[in-house]
């Protein structure tokens, strides 16, 4: 028997729907535009209906469960932080942050750490603001990926500022800096390759 | 997902054997697949499926792969060489709860 596909236009009334049910990340409404269009292309096959029949029997048995985790990132925050503490043990992190240990125990009388901190202070600041900027004004899309690699961030900024203190009064000590510059990196590197794996066709 | 409590626990295990045997699937396929398999005693819920997809993918043990299919958007999941690794440590360990369930349901007190 051949398959029937839903158009373009019946897949945008999909979109359209979730959007006023209030799905506002782009990523998780697209998983859930598949999901329905799948069951309604099922349903209009095993019971022989048109898509509108279809798709309001099934919205009326499963709106509510299609909808149960819709916009409560915090559900998913957890994931974000093992999938970026996974980083952390990658063979380049570990190498860059032996780099930073043998750089601080060969040339530590020419290193000054306040005035390194003083400019590596601002790193998470403007990426996030840049991050932000391309999100917000520029793609003007919401990404439940993005808002969780934001959050990262956030963390990397937050213990920064609790160890090393703000740019102007360093309090820490080459290492709680070393600690922050590899969690930084780390982040760099989990966000390059988020946003690539996440890249749409 | 019916009977939810007694599923909960081995809602992974259940996704990644799908995965180990089909290769990659996606959600809707997901759900189908376990639904004919159990004739219909089963239902997995898209509210317990994509949590547990997402937190899979999390962990490095499943992949994401994303396609336009019938004028969509479709992500199809697979297993990484350690979610395959990993299949196999949650089957045994479903297999020794399964036992473990049988004697203590199976035991007769006298």
């Amino acid at each position: 028997m051949e398959v029937k596909c839903l158009t373009q236009d019946q897949i945008e009334f999909i979109k359209q729907a979730l959007i006023r049910y209030d799905v506002i990340y782009n990523d998780v409404r697209a998983e859930m535009i598949d999901h329905i269009a799948s069951a309604v292309e099922q349903k209009m096959q095993l019971e022989n209906l048109d898509f509108w029949d279809a798709y309001r029997l099934y919205m009326i048995d499963n709106k509510k469960e299609l909808l149960k985790n819709n916009n409560k990132p915090y559900l998913y925050y957890w994931n974000s932080i093992k999938s970026f503490a996974k980083t952390l043990y990658q063979p380049v992190n570990l190498i860059f942050g032996l780099l930073l240990l043998t750089l601080y125990y060969f040339f530590k009388p020419l290193i000054d750490l306040k005035n390194i901190y003083y400019w590596y202070f601002y790193f998470p600041v403007i990426f996030l603001l840049i991050n932000t900027l391309i999100f917000r004004l520029l793609v003007k899309k919401n990404y439940l990926y993005v808002e969780n690699l934001a959050l990262n961030l956030m963390f990397i900024y937050f213990f920064n500022l609790f160890v090393n203190g703000f740019a102007t009064h360093f309090i820490g000590t080459c290492y709680t800096l070393g600690i922050s510059v590899y969690l930084f990196n780390a982040f760099v590197i989990h966000y390059i390759s988020t946003i690539k794996k996440h890249r749409q066709p | 997902m019916k009977n939810s409590l007694l599923y909960k626990g081995s809602l992974n295990t259940i996704i990644m054997k799908l995965l180990d045997e089909n290769g990659r699937m996606y959600g809707y396929e997901i759900s189908q697949k376990v639904k004919l398999l159990t004739e219909d005693n089963l239902q997995i819920t898209e509210g317990a499926l994509y949590p547990a997809l997402h937190k899979l993918e999390s962990e490095g043990l499943l992949e994401v792969e994303t396609e336009i299919v019938a004028n969509r958007l479709r992500k199809y999941y697979k297993l990484t060489a350690n979610g395959t690794n990993e299949v196999v440590h949650k089957l045994a360990e479903l297999e020794i709860f399964i036992k473990n369930m049988q004697v203590i349901v199976n035991q007769k007190y006298s």
